[in-house]
């Protein structure tokens, strides 16, 4: 059983292929201004070093957000069409959950992803392992930082990742003192290994998305919606 | 040959096979109107966002219309630009993917091209060299064309394209979005010498096009009639006073005296006898009537394609595509992966 894994939420881009037991392959790039010209390339450079087809993988797994909107498409429409051609499911992981299974089993702490969000705002949530399991404590959303601070337990050992905590930094440890952690800078992305192992175990559940349907999660409007909803919410119905 | 053809570089999704460049096997749109007008133009995200929603159902609707698969498909066009980069990357990125897993040739397509190309599902033998006039939303542009491969670019418009002034006169005079064809409905009725707005003509041995004056002197001839608008809104055409009938009739024949002046001075100048008007606003009902007139005078013929492929389309995109392939022009497997969108792209220098 062979997944491939492609992420694409920020400007680290990677692509992976994992089967039940290890990463058979992964290749990220950091600070990557143009996902569309080197995905595909990626995944084909993968595949030869791993000599393996692409009909060879049983699943695609992508990467859905929240991020940059512009990656998480490209990373979402070659996925769907690469599922589509192979005619294999789809899987979309939360790149949250994502991000916060580079701490695996840390089950005695608190962890808060928080990716940047720009507009001074992170997409972040809360969770927790229990019984090796990763629980949502606090539901994916996107916020200004100091609101989610605040609504997180400052005597809690709570481990914060992402470069969102990496820029606001100065503002967590204010609110956390010493029980806010910060994770190693080599914990701060989203990686495909994780996005294609999450969507392996997901795989073997059957618990597949439909192609077809399959969209980014922006947890965002559009700048004219937020801008139309602001200018009109006040306007007396017209008659 | 049957080419699988996807475009995605504005507000409609579309995914159409089309055999040996002139037939159409199958064909659909997913217009996304609905979801912009309220914001009376584009919205670019907004675009991306349906674009993504949109591609596989159409290609799985396309499909079983054809009662085909991949095996049927000789290859895969893409308009990569000009337009709006996000909306641009869904059928780029989709296009690449099929192209490279299902190892079929892949055809870059410059949307413009892909306009020009739409009459060949018309006309399938019709010969060159002819004059190609794009007039959309988004382009206003004249071109030479020697072969399926050889364009001369003659002049373009300077800042809005034509389409784009009658979707902002059409704001102007809240009649929402988009503005093309109200305009055309309400010009039949309204007098076209009401108000005498200024035709752009700009050198006269050029082939440019200006309208952003235009726009200016609707705009302030209607701020000048106090109380023209009288902060209505419209629900129903039939509710629109004479005024602005005027005003649109007016606006309308000023945009297609212009165009009909330098698409007809193309002809003769290039002594070329054949005129095809292509884009979104080929369907305005003034411009062909016009058009056909000056033509008739000067024995120019005039060709454009069916209505529902003047607009953005796949098919025209997959026609343009296979006389690419024909001419050899697609990229082989290494070439595939970094093709990307261009939101700028000039064709035929």
């Amino acid at each position: 059983m062979m997944v491939l894994g492609i992420e694409t939420a920020t400007m680290a881009g990677s692509v992976s292929l994992v089967n039940e037991h290890e990463i058979l392959a992964e290749s990220l790039v950091n600070n990557v201004t143009g996902h569309a010209e080197r995905l595909l390339k990626e995944i084909d450079q993968i595949l030869i070093d791993t000599n393996k087809s692409t009909e060879e993988c049983d699943a695609v797994a992508v990467s859905l957000g929240p991020g940059s909107f512009t990656g998480l498409r490209i990373g979402v429409s070659t996925a769907k069409a690469f599922a589509y051609a192979i005619q294999k499911p789809i899987i979309g992981i939360s790149t949250l959950e994502t991000l916060s299974c580079n701490l695996s089993c840390v089950s005695h702490r608190f962890i808060c992803p928080m990716i940047d969000a720009k507009k001074k705002e992170v997409f972040t949530a809360l969770y927790k392992w229990v019984d090796g399991k990763l629980d949502m404590i606090i539901p994916e959303k996107t916020v200004p930082p100091l609101y989610m601070i605040d609504q997180l337990d400052h005597s809690q050992e709570t481990i914060f990742l992402g470069n969102g905590s990496q820029l606001y930094a100065t503002t967590i440890q204010t609110k956390f003192g010493h029980k806010g952690i910060f994770a190693p800078f080599y914990h701060n992305l989203p990686k495909a290994s994780i996005v294609a192992g999450l969507g392996l175990s997901r795989f073997m559940e059957k618990k597949y998305d439909a192609v077809e349907t399959l969209v980014p999660k922006y947890l965002r409007l559009s700048d004219a919606e937020i801008n139309y909803t602001k200018n009109h919410i006040k306007c007396p119905p017209h008659h | 040959m049957n080419i699988l053809g996807i475009e995605s570089s504005c507000d409609e999704t579309s995914v159409s096979i089309v055999q040996d460049g002139v037939k159409i096997i199958a064909h659909k749109i997913a217009s996304q109107i609905s979801f912009h007008r309220k914001f009376g133009g584009v919205v670019p995200e907004i675009a991306s966002r349906r674009h993504i929603e949109s591609i596989i159902p159409l290609m799985n609707e396309v499909f079983h219309e054809a009662q085909m698969d991949f095996s049927n498909i000789d290859g895969i066009a893409v308009t990569v630009g000009p337009g709006l980069i996000g909306s641009l990357l869904i059928g780029v990125s989709v296009a690449k993917t099929l192209a490279y897993v299902k190892k079929k040739a892949l055809m870059p397509i410059h949307h413009i091209e892909g306009h020009i190309k739409a009459i060949f599902l018309d006309y399938p033998a019709l010969d060159f060299p002819f004059i190609a006039f794009v007039v959309s939303g988004g382009h206003t542009s004249l071109f030479t064309v020697y072969s399926h491969t050889n364009y001369e670019f003659l002049g373009g418009t300077r800042d809005d394209a034509a389409g784009e002034a009658f979707d902002k006169v059409a704001k102007i005079l809240h009649l929402g979005y988009p503005g093309g064809p109200v305009i055309d409905q309400l010009s039949e009725s309204g007098n076209p010498a009401a108000v005498r707005f200024p035709r752009v003509y700009l050198e006269k041995d050029r082939f440019d096009f200006s309208f952003s004056g235009l726009k200016t002197a609707v705009f302030n001839h209607v701020r000048s009639q106090a109380n023209l608008l009288g902060g209505y809104r419209i629900c129903r055409i039939s509710e629109v006073s004479s005024e602005i009938r005027d005003i649109a009739a007016s606006f309308q024949e000023a945009v297609v005296d212009t165009l009909v002046f330098k698409g007809i001075k193309a002809c003769l100048h290039k002594k070329v006898r054949r005129l095809i008007l292509v884009g979104g606003v080929a369907c305005n009902s003034r411009l062909r009537d016009k058009i056909e007139m000056e033509a008739q005078k000067n024995d120019v013929r005039v060709f454009y394609p069916p209505p529902l492929l003047c607009t953005d389309n796949g098919a025209m995109i997959a026609a343009a595509g296979y006389f690419q392939k024909v001419a050899g022009n697609f990229l082989k497997a290494e070439d595939i992966f970094s093709l990307n969108a261009f939101s700028n792209l000039p064709l035929g220098g």
